[in-house]
């Protein structure tokens, strides 16, 4: 009996010690550990624009080309993310480096995300300050996907060639778009107008006089709309808070469908380049980044 | 208490450690512990329900002493019918009341009378069927004499609510389990390791096969309307794995769990897609269940004694009940039905060569027959299931309907690789282990300690990397 338990307790005890090597190996090899902690260890940081969201963003937007023109710019984004953990990593930001941005871009995809996810990102829930650790944080539970994503490192060159670049996760490899336009798609801008966790991320940066631009990204072509670029207008917040649709039919049409992605509506590096280049001459004509 | 939450994680432990450090060699200590421990268990989902618990186990247990009191048949037969009436009665209102109250309106009106009618908003207490079927096996085995009335309560009410086998089974007689209750258990260490390797089992295919394969299921069958026939093909193939995952690996953690406290429960499933025959696999599928229906009911009506017609007959009856225990539902009927089908033709075909050993025992591989049996057998049950999952005949007509049509020669919409790589490993293991009580049992016992230990370190983290989305266990509803 007291053998069976001193063998149970020191499995256990072999099971907690995998637990912290396997901490240490995401910390050390998974991106989003990786960017969360580059994000908590800035210097002063004076960021005029931060991008925020998911892996569309992450993946898909270049702070290169805004830094290019004079904008001090970082990619928070992070694969996974709900507009809930924005919202916080925002919070967070503000209140760590008491500085405020100018701008916050919000890039979505409405054919890929629930808006109404309350959940927050395992990794930044981790690093939280207010975080009360329990057993559902046991690294090989709440980072399951790091795990996944490591493996994917073990076996596929692209990803373990990938690497971060002021926040953006930039993958060199190609997927081709085979999928059809769906002309019968519309922008499910209600989807936009009644998520309660998107008006919350608002309300902080009207809070805090932020630029709020939300963007629908573009998608592979099954994914696109007939509808207006917009601006579509929140009626809560007449100011500063722009809504664009950035997948209908017409805004993409740069995209080669044979190099631009890296899977299944997300771009790759040369892809983003693209897209923020783009982006950002869209911006200017619209005179956002003037506010 | 789901086995598969931290919740039972912290609640195992806790209550091992206290069943042999403190309570060591005292029966009645250890038993009243278990009949804590599993009311607790049984408590965390609804303590209300443990109400009807505690009142069926009144019922039985004094049953139990007035049929040893009585000599008279009448009045022994009244007591026996006064049990079933009161387990069957409790059954019935809480999971049948709207499906008969419900088809009852609906033939009147179909003969042209209205009714007006309300459905009741009845929670269905989880695992009454199980251990109404089980406290019900303890009456009637008293009644024919083979077991002896029970006079101790607390053993009594602990082996009707045994907290690993209360909700989901196996379905235990009375004669093997409770006069465990009444005799010393002795800690093994052997067993209680082997008890071990047989939750790490059950868990890998609770967690990493049927809750994976209940995303994908769960998806195309709510979403059938939306997809080809191919991939609703293969959404009945995902809740074929589904559903042995889930009731199976709760079996294995019900019976591991059990052999940490000295029981020993009864198999429940013998590796029952390996089948070369519809029989066989009824042999081999929820055992507990199959071999209850047998004794308690087929052998009363009757049997096989009378010739082809009675046989006949009671089987169908057989299969039509076990339809009706999963659920009210004509899904579940027709489901009872088809199985009842397939097992008259296949005895009729297979009359002089019974499967009733192990496929391909002492070989690696099966023989190209036996190959193509166990294939034909496996598209018999993934057709059955198709009823088992939908939501009504409606549903399950057009599933079948776009099964049927030529969108099934076409590749599925969804092609969920990483799953198909992990029910390969589920069948290698499994058909490895097939000559043995669970697929993993003797698995790497020979290997040296280090490989061995990295190996269950292995499926650890296999569990916790690749497991689904939590989901309850199927069985529950039942």
């Amino acid at each position: 009996m007291k053998n069976f338990i001193r063998k149970v307790l020191l499995f256990f005890l072999g099971f907690a010690l995998l637990n912290l090597l396997y901490l240490l190996l995401i910390i050390k090899t998974d991106f989003t550990f990786m960017k969360r902690m580059e994000s908590l260890n800035f210097q002063e940081p004076n960021h005029d624009i931060l991008i925020l969201g998911n892996s569309l963003g992450m993946d898909g937007i270049d702070s290169d080309i805004f830094v290019a023109q004079g904008y001090d710019c970082y990619n928070l984004a992070l694969g996974g993310a709900s507009i809930a953990t924005s919202k916080q990593m925002l919070e967070e930001y503000i209140d760590k480096y008491n500085h405020v941005p100018r701008f916050v871009f919000l890039p979505l995809g409405s054919y890929i995300s629930n808006f109404n996810d309350k959940s927050i990102h395992p990794v930044v829930e981790f690093n939280s300050k207010n975080h009360h650790y329990s057993f559902s944080d046991l690294p090989i539970t709440k980072f399951k996907s790091s795990g996944i994503e490591l493996l994917k490192k073990i076996v596929s060159d692209d990803h373990r060639n990938a690497y971060l670049n002021l926040g953006q996760l930039r993958f060199s490899k190609v997927r081709v778009d085979d999928t059809n336009y769906n002309e019968k798609l519309v922008f499910p801008l209600e989807k936009f107008l009644l998520s309660n966790q998107l008006l919350e991320f608002i309300k902080l940066c009207d809070h805090y006089n932020i630029v709020c631009v939300i963007v629908e990204m573009p998608g592979f072509k099954n994914t696109r709309n007939s509808d207006p670029i917009g601006p579509y207008l929140f009626k809560q917040f007449r100011n500063n808070v722009y809504l664009f649709n950035l997948n209908n039919i017409e805004f993409p049409n740069w995209i080669d469908d044979q190099k631009h992605w890296i899977g299944n509506s997300h771009l790759n590096e040369i892809g983003a380049r693209e897209f923020s280049n783009r982006l950002f001459d869209f911006f200017e004509e619209n005179k956002i980044l003037n506010n | 208490m789901l086995f598969n939450s931290i919740d039972f994680g912290i609640f195992l432990p806790i209550v091992f450690v206290i069943y042999w450090l403190i309570s060591k060699k005292n029966i009645s200590l250890q038993n009243l512990l278990l009949l804590v421990a599993s009311y607790v268990f049984y408590g965390w989902w609804d303590w209300r329900f443990l109400l009807l618990v505690l009142f069926s186990t009144i019922v039985d247990f004094s049953i139990g002493i007035a049929l040893e009191n009585e000599k008279k048949e009448l009045r022994r037969r009244i007591l026996l019918w006064t049990s079933i009436a009161v387990n069957l009665g409790f059954l019935g209102f809480f999971k049948y009341y709207n499906f008969f109250i419900e088809n009852f309106v609906d033939a009147f009106s179909f003969l042209g009378y209205s009714i007006s009618h309300r459905s009741l908003g009845i929670i269905l207490p989880v695992g009454i069927s199980f251990y109404t079927f089980q406290t019900l096996s303890y009456t009637i085995d008293v009644y024919n004499g083979k077991l002896k009335t029970t006079r101790d309560f607390i053993a009594f009410a602990a082996f009707i609510s045994f907290f690993p086998q209360l909700v989901a089974g196996p379905i235990e007689r009375a004669t093997n389990l409770l006069p465990q209750f009444c005799s010393e258990r002795k800690f093994d260490y052997s067993k209680a390791i082997d008890g071990l390797r047989q939750i790490l089992w059950g868990l890998f295919k609770k967690v990493v096969i049927a809750d994976n394969c209940a995303e994908y299921a769960n998806l195309i069958f709510n979403n059938s309307s939306n997809y080809s026939g191919s991939t609703l093909l293969l959404g009945a193939v995902l809740f074929t794995f589904q559903i042995y995952g889930d009731f199976s690996g709760y079996s294995d953690i019900a019976i591991g769990t059990s052999r940490l406290f000295g029981f020993s429960l009864m198999k429940n499933f013998a590796f029952p897609y390996f089948s070369r025959d519809i029989a066989e696999f009824w042999r081999r599928w929820h055992i507990s269940l199959s071999t209850w229906f047998r004794d308690y009911l087929y052998i009363p009506l009757g049997g096989s004694r009378g010739g082809e017609w009675m046989k006949l007959k009671n089987t169908l009856i057989i299969f039509l009940v076990s339809g009706f225990w999963h659920g009210a539902n004509w899904t579940f009927i027709v489901w009872g039905g088809l199985n009842a089908i397939y097992f008259f033709i296949s005895s009729k075909i297979i009359k002089n060569s019974r499967n009733s050993d192990i496929v391909a025992k002492g070989r690696l591989l099966p023989s190209t027959r036996e190959f193509m049996q166990i294939l034909f057998t496996f598209s018999l049950t993934v057709f059955a299931w198709i009823f088992f999952r939908s939501d009504n005949m409606g549903h399950a007509a057009s599933i079948l309907d776009q099964i049927f049509s030529f969108s099934t020669i076409s590749l599925p919409e969804l092609l969920p690789y990483n799953l198909f790589i992990l029910i390969s490993i589920l069948l290698i293991i499994e058909w490895g282990g097939r000559e043995n009580q669970y697929g993993l049992e003797k698995l790497g016992l020979n290997w040296n300690r280090p490989l061995r230990l990295s190996f269950y370190y292995g499926c650890v983290l296999v569990i916790f990397l690749f497991g689904g989305k939590e989901q309850e266990f199927i069985y529950f509803q039942f």
